[in-house]
């Protein structure tokens, strides 16, 4: 462990990041997007009667805070990973006496210093319009926490670790979109996982996705609780150790293959 | 007529050479294909989830979302099959009109227009294109309606005008860069389309006049769909008609000055 290395790091990304800022919050802006789709859709089908377990304002409460967990967790490091591998820069990475994890960390952790705020204003801007109705114990506040920081860590290894098939592929950019529309779907970015159909909520249960989004925001609004957040915690820390194996194993047959550049 | 012959064969070879560069990525190629398959069942999926709740929304039924849903895929595939590409190849990251590349471009003896909007496609977006219209006849066979030649004509019309109001935009938005470099408005635009995806008339007040009035992504997605759906009003066609010329010789007048006023690229 190198935290001072680790540390000067974050900052050289976070001040090369704070120059071009207008270019992460127009990336930040497109994330916010299918969101605020989806908060729209379900607003105007909800009506006065509610889907589900879910009331209009269920839904309002839901995507307002889903639009700021989604920028907390959303790792952009998976394309620059990928992309420094096929440009051949990993090299320098490699080079360094620090791990190359290190620098997907901190670019990620100033991306997200960078674009939290302005996903806060953002939504900010739709309590505004829609309002917020929110209340929630000191208890649900510190559960949520814990399951924000393992769905960011969740999401973080998961995409890493494909990312890093690049070793091997040379491009996997096609990949890491197949896993942002697998998140899109299961997370619980097109719905709240608990109104999908049973057959698909119980295979869900047991998919990494909605860990990465979806669980924490239903913690936040008591929609778990007692044996079934206990299993949610479970289930996160499981894929997280599963996803860190899959990344060794990526990682040990993908350096036989990775030649610098132009595989 | 040589010359329209030319642009033809540039046309050509515009697209083979593009070809060319995605072959050597096969695994993408699959890749590509989950993806889209994928995105088509999400796109259905969360359609028929919401239908499950309710049998109409604003007026919607399943299948007429569905149309409007197959029209947007369809400008969508448009734009990513080569309209996309090509625009931020210029004005985009590290486009040409970064790094200076531009210079040889417009040094080429042949219609810089020609080369910004077709130079580099992705042809796997047929794919898409080709699931889009078979969604479009899917969704308009089932719901129903009953077709005359007026209704069928119109809506091609309409989609014509929606076409031509997405080239306008996008090529307005694009000419910005060679003013003022660093701005991925192409991008803002995207993500604004999204909002396209379902009828702007089931969204609140707001939303609703910022997506018809301000950017014309109603006009664009829902106008078609609602012509298919014989639920249109047709002031609201004739206000886009307006709308798509004028935005039209805008973005051509504005394209000509931002050309004119390039100076290559320099610290």
């Amino acid at each position: 462990m190198n935290l001072k290395g680790g540390f000067a790091l974050m900052k050289k990304s976070l001040f090369g990041f704070t120059t071009s800022r207008g270019f992460f919050w127009t990336l930040a802006f497109g994330w916010m997007m299918m969101p605020l789709v989806y908060m729209l859709v379900w607003i105007a089908a909800a009506g006065s009667s509610g889907i589900g377990a879910f009331s209009k304002n269920d839904f309002i409460n839901y995507y307002i805070i889903l639009i700021v967990v989604n920028q907390l967790t959303y790792p952009v490091s998976n394309w620059t990973v990928g992309d420094s591998i096929f440009s051949g820069d990993f090299s320098n990475w490699l080079l360094r006496p620090l791990p190359p994890v290190y620098e997907a960390i901190a670019s990620d952790l100033a991306v997200k210093v960078i674009c939290v705020p302005f996903a806060f204003v953002f939504s900010v801007l739709l309590t505004l319009i829609f309002g917020l109705t929110i209340s929630c114990t000191p208890q649900q506040i510190l559960c949520f926490l814990l399951a924000l920081l393992l769905a960011q860590i969740l999401r973080f290894t998961v995409g890493y670790a494909l990312a890093l098939l690049a070793l091997k592929k040379a491009q996997t950019n096609a990949i890491l979109n197949v896993n942002n529309t697998l998140v899109l779907l299961f997370s619980g970015q097109l719905i709240p996982t608990v109104l999908l159909p049973d057959f698909i909520e119980r295979i869900n249960f047991f998919l990494p996705f909605r860990y990465m989004l979806g669980f924490p925001i239903e913690v936040l609004l008591g929609k778990v609780g007692g044996s079934a957040l206990l299993t949610g915690f479970i289930v996160q820390a499981v894929w997280i150790v599963l996803s860190l194996l899959l990344r060794k194993i990526i990682w040990k047959t993908g350096m036989k293959y990775y030649s610098a550049v132009g595989a | 007529m040589k010359h329209f012959h030319s642009q033809k064969r540039l046309l050509k070879v515009f697209i083979q050479t593009s070809a060319l560069e995605e072959v050597a990525f096969r695994s993408n190629f699959v890749a590509k294909l989950c993806n889209t398959a994928l995105s088509l069942a999400g796109s259905i999926g969360a359609i028929y989830l919401l239908f499950q709740a309710k049998s109409s929304i604003h007026g919607w039924s399943f299948y007429e979302v569905l149309i409007l849903t197959a029209i947007f895929m369809l400008l969508q595939s448009l734009i990513s099959l080569f309209l996309g590409p090509s625009l931020n190849a210029i004005s985009g990251l590290n486009g040409e009109l970064w790094t200076g590349q531009f210079d040889f471009t417009l040094l080429k003896p042949v219609s810089t227009q020609l080369c910004l909007c077709a130079r580099h496609w992705s042809l796997l977006s047929m794919i898409d294109l080709i699931i889009s219209i078979v969604l479009l006849l899917i969704g308009a066979i089932k719901a129903g309606i009953q077709y005359t030649p007026t209704t069928v004509l119109l809506f091609i019309y309409t989609l014509f005008i929606a076409v031509l109001l997405l080239y306008s935009i996008m090529l307005i938005l694009s000419s910005v860069a060679f003013w003022y470099l660093g701005t991925p408005l192409l991008w803002i635009f995207n993500s604004f389309m999204e909002l396209g995806r379902y009828p702007v008339n089931i969204y609140p007040a707001v939303f609703r006049n910022l997506l018809t009035w301000i950017l014309p992504v109603g006009l664009m997605i829902t106008i078609p769909a609602q012509v298919l759906t014989h639920n249109y009003n047709i002031i609201e066609i004739i206000f886009g008609t307006l709308f798509a010329i004028t935005l039209y010789t805008i973005s051509i007048f504005f394209l000509k000055a931002s050309i004119r006023h390039y100076s290559s690229a320099s610290s």
